[in-house]
């Protein structure tokens, strides 16, 4: 009778803790192999150090889930971003390349259609004479074509010289409709 | 049409993908600028103020990288942590250990994955829209993607 009883405790005891562990699991689901080929993930040690970042290196940089069920990394690679379109089951969906170059680029963001969101430094720029000859932000398409908001980032600097915009903070943001959300420090309001 | 809105916090994106704001201080003595942080809660705020969520910490929890956590579901919050500064100089490039800490609304600690990312990489991991997390971490045969299945409840 009390092994019986034993043997129930234990078999509850188990079939709790198989139910615990099933709350919460990790499952790997593929590996992108090293290597720089376009179905590849580079991950490369440069040789050239620029204050203590090698500006030369290849790493995966950024990864977003699509709403499609795909995986988009994004990597810095030598000429610039690449960027790759898995499927769940890790097979390459597209690549394209994207001639920005990281070092210009105070934030970067992916939004879950693909759609790649570049914000450069202004920093050192003549803002008050409306320099405008580099865009602020850039935004690419998921096939890497850019998106023309000539007029959005002519409106997106007059705001931030109304403000007496001094520089960005934090990462840009966008939501699931695409609006873009860039965090600014408003002196007038400190 | 450009908008300018009041910071509350951390800018964010909600479970449901609205731009929410991650608070780290209580919202009666936070300004609407501030990124102060009191040490005993979290809240996800809507533009509007209202609370979305809310997540208490034990004084054990330390929160170093408050602008890296995140709100998979509104149940669980989801600290990211850099376990130590030290770089693992790998062969081919140098990687950083860093840790999920995921807690439930009274601040228990409820699961915990380490995963290696390489030094100067931003955001290696997204979510769903049923909250389940995703990540990058590099392995000796390449990058894998694993999953973490958040329980719905």
């Amino acid at each position: 009778m009390m092994r019986r009883w034993l043997s129930c405790v234990m078999s509850w005891m188990l079939l709790c803790a198989a139910w615990v562990n099933a709350q919460f699991s990790t499952t790997p689901l593929f590996t992108v192999p090293y290597g720089t080929a376009a179905n590849q993930n580079s991950l490369v040690k440069g040789s050239t150090q620029t204050e203590g970042d090698f500006v030369d290196s290849e790493y995966p940089f950024l990864l977003r889930r699509l709403r499609t069920g795909e995986f988009l990394i994004l990597s810095k690679r030598k000429s610039g971003l690449f960027v790759q379109i898995f499927n769940s089951s890790g097979q390459l969906q597209r690549s394209w390349e994207c001639n920005e170059s990281i070092g210009d680029l105070y934030s970067l963001e992916v939004d879950r259609q693909g759609r790649l969101y570049c914000l450069r430094y202004l920093e050192g720029r003549n803002l008050q004479n409306g320099q405008t000859k580099q865009q602020i932000l850039s935004i690419y398409d998921n096939n890497g074509k850019q998106i023309s908001n000539n007029d959005y980032d002519k409106l997106l600097l007059e705001n931030l010289m109304n403000i007496k915009f001094e520089f960005p903070i934090l990462d840009l943001v966008v939501d699931r409709k695409g609006v873009v959300y860039i965090p600014v420090i408003n002196p007038s309001k400190e | 049409m450009i908008d300018i809105l009041a910071g509350l916090g951390y800018p964010t994106i909600t479970p449901n993908g609205d731009l929410g704001f991650l608070n780290l201080a209580p919202i009666e003595v936070a300004d609407e600028q501030s990124l102060r942080y009191d040490g005993t809660k979290v809240r996800l705020l809507n533009q509007d103020k209202s609370v979305i969520t809310e997540f208490s910490l034990n004084q054990d929890v330390e929160v170093r990288y408050p602008s890296l956590s995140f709100v998979p579901t509104s149940n669980y919050l989801v600290l990211v942590d850099i376990e130590n500064e030290e770089v693992i100089n790998d062969k081919q490039y140098p990687l950083q250990k860093r840790q999920f800490i995921i807690l439930n609304r009274q601040g228990d600690r409820v699961f915990t994955a380490e995963l290696l990312v390489p030094l100067g990489s931003r955001r290696l991991w997204d979510t769903d829209e049923s909250g389940n997390i995703y990540y990058l971490s590099c392995k000796p045969k390449g990058a894998e993607i694993c999953r973490i299945n958040i329980p719905t409840r």
